[in-house]
């Protein structure tokens, strides 16, 4: 009954193509994230006139998105793969066609299309300009520019390519449950492959119960608060602390994951339904501000860097 | 350049010149497209462009101009400004400045001309080419022009260069046959168009501007919006037939989806019938239009469960389109099911308290405080409308539910269901028809010029309503600016004074004094009872503009001279459909000669009147009466007082007609007064007296409108 890919040739079949047009073939950041712009090397680097390319498929979790793993197209996590050009090259759209052929979709029998979809991520600092790709109706992708990020206009931009892997599987295989999506061919198993509902189910409907309704909220706000201190504290700290010249100074890097982590914090109470409509958005701007605070850090110190590319 | 010589030989020459992009969002291409060509042509005016002839064309990936009959070259000075002209000569021979400015430029004192430089007059010589081709002018002129289009938001991309609402990827500029060599966003034109992704992608070589379209039609695009919109109704009309139906009328989705394709083709898919059964029409619709820019597929009897929308192929041999569609609609109309039956499990005046918590606008408090507002301003002009009290306890119970849906899941889902679903909900808990009705139409209507709700009841919400947001915005400073206007208060505006047209005793500026003093500080948001006299007037003003701009749709004919001459009548006061019917009503008699020689007159005693206050004068009507002796004194009197008493009865019941027929049989008696009598006499008391006379004539002609503002063509010089 299989067609198309399965979501492992998919990631495998994104990364051959990205990797030969000259992205770094990266691997998933190692934190809860609820989207690939959250990982540094889209964040940071996208920052400062230096050029760049990465791809790498992000696993991407939204507590509000959760179903207990009984809808058939939403899911608490799902397998975003990413990619970054910057700056963006002048045919970024056929590229991005050619790499829907390369996984089997064929353009001449869909109706393949970019909407308007202005991505904005509030707490991020972060607003881009572009589509959603639907195909046949359905979104598969988002195609942004980004316009700015960490609060900083952007003067040489990067564009970024989501892709929605589960959409794009179960289009390929015509299948209409997440759940029943092939992930790996494997001759052991009983049906001849692995199914997402053999990885992801039970992880889907604990992290549904845990987000909407176990998540201790006191002390989810009492580790936000920790992360969001810690994080002023490590982007506070002074060139001399540390005591040799070379580990003084904002510990960037150890900041932005505590950003990361009060901002998954907050999606967790948002899905605990436990902020109201002002607490939301003070929230929201608390992380801002670390997220901000992280890239002029961040362009600071390439700044000083003695990089040619950054004293342009 | 080769082409020159040819060009020169033709009379005139057509232009066409296509910007190829990413795609652009469809809501931006209407407006970006008229703009464009409104530039091009005011632009292109001395080569002889004509807006009648020029045609825009856009699709989602370019935007095209054709402007046909353009002379291929036009004469062209440029001047040069020298010294001032006093510098310039001495004693009338050339000044050593003047002789160095001409030797400067090699030209004769014969070819000095003189203008104005800041206030100083200078000499000037035309220098440049004699002439200018139309090829030379549009690469320097075009380039900008298209960085002054608006567009909603604009972006960079690649090193951030140039911005612009998507990147520019080919741009095509042909004077007839010949190449222009503009560049614009760093891409050189040529002739070398792209055509529809995949029907057609070329590249493709258009041989002449005029060959563009048809190039493009090959291709698989269909460039003019407007033959893309209609084939698209056919097509979706020929897919929703397959299935015994059409599909629901909806021009503005339709002219989205057709801005949202290259070439307009249309597919009909099906969804499980249960849908049609189990949700109300409205959210059906709503449901396939918000998500998928679907139409509801409809026959005689109600809806099918079928939709149509607009594809960007030609076709769909294996089904996938159909399939796709089908698929992201059975999912959305899922979700729509699953809030519909969540919502109804809770009364809709149970979910009033939540209101408190869902923010209106931020320095005017919460929905829950909207409500105790918009509450008691129903129940007040319920009360001076003398409302039966059966209507009065619907009206409030309206008022009181009518945002309480927007703490539903399915207005959450779709916001543009506001209203509609408190509605739909109101009617399923059994509330009273004429509540359901009002809250159903809260937000109607949703263009300007959209029909209004009808009934009592929604009426009146509606008013109160839009009175509370105008006077609470106004208060806290957030009055439109110029193009910012966020908050939409023009059309609230524009809508609350169609309403109160059809409410024949609302008083809008007594309304709007009630409205503020809602904001009491207390339950019902902020307190800004203080703050009436700089928001009153304000808002009056406003509303005035307001009803300026919605006056043609009643009175076709009205000129803005007759909107002037009510303008004071809408003060202390603004009863919008009494100063209609007094515009209305002087439609008849705007014609007539006697009315213009009255309005004349009553000009000429204004300003007399104004001169005499001046010097001083005092001028109280009727004083002094017994100096008037003259004969023509004595009968503009009786007149005056005859005319008074038969317009202040008309006034009383609204006759305005009458009273205006009135008022233009005073002109015999008028014009024999300004004949034969000098106001100004020497005698002071007969000059008062004669001043009390005319300040008569004065409130008369200004009692229903002010017959001053009336402009007179050409009457001026047969009056005096």
């Amino acid at each position: 009954m299989m067609r198309g890919l399965t979501l492992q040739e998919m990631n495998l079949t994104l990364a051959a193509f990205w990797g030969e047009r000259g992205c770094v073939v990266h691997q998933p950041y190692d934190l809860n994230v609820g989207a690939g712009t959250m990982h540094p090397e889209t964040f940071f680097r996208s920052l400062g006139p230096a050029p760049w390319r990465v791809a790498y498929c992000q696993p991407s979790r939204r507590p509000v998105d959760g179903r207990y793993a009984e809808n058939p197209m939403r899911v608490y996590q799902h397998f975003q793969y990413q990619v970054i050009l910057k700056p963006s090259p002048p045919d970024v759209q056929d590229l991005y066609l050619d790499s829907l052929s390369a996984m089997g979709v064929n353009p001449g029998v869909h109706d393949i299309r970019f909407e308007e979809d202005n991505w904005e991520s509030p707490t991020l600092g972060a607003t881009g300009v572009g589509w959603q790709v639907t195909m046949d109706g359905m979104e598969i992708s988002q195609f942004t520019y980004f316009q700015a990020m960490g609060g900083v206009e952007l003067k040489v931009i990067p564009v970024e390519l989501t892709y929605g892997l589960e959409r794009i599987c179960m289009f390929l295989n015509d299948i209409r449950d997440i759940f029943d999506i092939p992930w790996a061919a494997a001759p052991w198993a009983p049906e001849g492959f692995v199914t997402y509902r053999a990885l992801r189910e039970r992880a889907e409907r604990e992290q549904s119960v845990y987000a909407f309704e176990e998540a201790d909220v006191v002390e989810q706000r009492h580790q936000f608060e920790v992360a969001e201190r810690e994080a002023l504290r490590l982007l506070g700290r002074q060139a001399h602390e540390g005591g040799d010249e070379r580990r003084g100074g904002p510990l960037l890097l150890p900041a932005y994951e505590r950003t990361l982590e009060a901002s998954h914090l907050f999606n967790v109470l948002d899905a605990r339904r436990a902020l109201s409509v002002t607490e939301r958005q003070a929230m929201i701007q608390r992380i801002r501000r670390l997220a901000v605070l992280c890239a002029r850090v961040w362009l600071e110190s390439a700044a000083d860097a003695p990089r040619p590319e950054a004293g342009a | 350049m080769s082409g020159e010589g040819r060009a020169s030989r033709v009379s005139s020459v057509s232009l066409l010149i296509e910007i190829g992009c990413e795609e652009i969002p469809a809501r931006m291409l209407p407006a970006a497209g008229a703009e464009f060509q409104t530039l091009i042509v005011l632009t292109l005016d001395e080569f002889g462009a004509d807006s009648s002839t020029s045609k825009v064309f856009w699709t989602p990936r370019r935007l095209g101009l054709l402007v046909p009959g353009l002379k291929p070259r036009i004469p062209r000075k440029t001047a040069v400004f020298g010294p001032s002209v006093s510098a310039t000569w001495s004693d009338g021979s050339l000044t050593p400045a003047g002789l160095g400015f001409l030797r400067k430029y090699g030209k004769q004192e014969e070819d000095l001309g003189q203008g104005s430089v800041g206030g100083t007059p200078r000499v000037f010589v035309n220098v440049g080419a004699a002439e200018i081709s139309l090829s030379d002018y549009v690469c320097e002129e075009l380039p900008k022009v298209v960085t002054e289009l608006h567009f909603g938001k604009t972006m960079r991309w690649g090193d951030g260069e140039f911005r612009f609402v998507r990147p520019v990827h080919w741009v095509v500029a042909l004077a007839g046959h010949e190449v222009i060599p503009v560049s614009l966003f760093g891409v050189a034109a040529t002739r070398v168009t792209q055509g529809h992704r995949t029907l057609g992608p070329g590249p493709y070589e258009v041989s002449a501007a005029a060959a563009w379209e048809s190039v493009l039609a090959a291709a698989g695009v269909t460039v003019d919006p407007e033959q893309r919109r209609e084939t698209l109704r056919a097509a979706l009309a020929r897919a929703a037939a397959e299935h015994g139906g059409r599909p629901v009328e909806d021009p503005e989705l339709l002219s989205e989806s057709a801005d949202m394709v290259e070439h307009p083709g249309a597919l009909a898919g099906t969804f499980d019938a249960r849908y049609v059964r189990d949700l109300p029409k409205e959210i059906l619709e709503t449901c396939l239009r918000h998500h998928q820019k679907a139409f509801l597929v409809v026959n005689d009897r109600g809806p099918l469960p079928v939709f149509a929308v607009a594809v960007n192929v030609k076709s769909d041999p294996e089904g996938h389109v159909r399939r796709g569609h089908e698929w992201v609609a059975s999912g959305r109309l899922a979700d729509a099911l699953f809030f519909w039956n969540e919502d109804r499990k809770k009364p809709l005046a149970d979910r009033v308290p939540a209101l408190e918590g869902v923010v209106f606008q931020q320095d005017l408090g919460s929905y829950g405080a909207k409500t105790l507002r918009v509450r008691r301003l129903a129940r007040r002009l319920a009360e001076s409308a003398g409302l039966a009290a059966a209507r009065r306890l619907e009206l409030d119970r309206a008022a009181q539910l009518a945002r309480a849906d927007l703490v539903t899941g399915l207005v959450g889902e779709f916001p543009e269901l506001q209203g509609v679903v408190g509605g739909l909900l109101a009617r399923a808990d059994g509330e009273p028809e004429s509540a359901a009705d009002a809250i159903y139409n809260l937000y109607t209507p949703g263009s300007p010029d959209g029909p209004l709700p009808e009934g009592e009841p929604a009426l009146l919400l509606g008013a109160a309503d839009r009175l509370d947001t105008l006077v609470g915005a106004f208060a806290v400073g957030l009055a439109p600016t110029g193009s910012k206007d966020p908050f939409g208060l023009r059309r609230a505006g524009a809508v609350l004074v169609r309403i109160a047209r059809r409410l024949p005793w609302l008083d809008l500026a007594a309304a709007s004094r009630l409205a503020l003093d809602g904001f009491d500080g207390g339950e019902s948001g902020p307190d800004l009872r203080g703050r009436a006299e700089n928001v009153s007037p304000r808002l009056v003003e406003f509303l005035f503009e307001r009803f300026a701009a919605v006056l043609p749709r009643w009175i076709p004919s009205v000129r803005y001279d007759e909107i002037n001459a009510v303008r004071s009548f809408a003060r202390d006061e603004f009863v919008a459909a009494d100063l209609s019917a007094r515009v209305n009503d002087m439609q008849s008699f705007r014609t007539s000669d006697d009315f213009y020689a009255l309005a004349l007159a009553s000009k000429r005693v204004r300003n007399i009147l104004a001169q005499a206050r001046d010097r001083g004068e005092t001028v109280r009507p009727g004083e002094g009466a017994d100096e008037l002796v003259l004969p023509e004194e004595l009968a503009l009197s009786g007149k005056l007082r005859d005319v008074a008493q038969g317009v202040e009865k008309c006034g009383k019941v609204k006759a305005y007609a009458a009273a205006y027929g009135l008022l233009a049989s005073l002109r015999p008696t008028v014009d024999l007064f300004f004949d034969k009598v000098l106001v100004m006499d020497e005698n002071p008391r007969i000059r008062r007296a004669r001043l009390g006379l005319l300040a008569e004539l004065h409130a008369l002609t200004h009692g229903i409108v002010d017959m001053s503002e009336i402009v007179v063509e050409g009457g001026e010089r047969s009056a005096d």
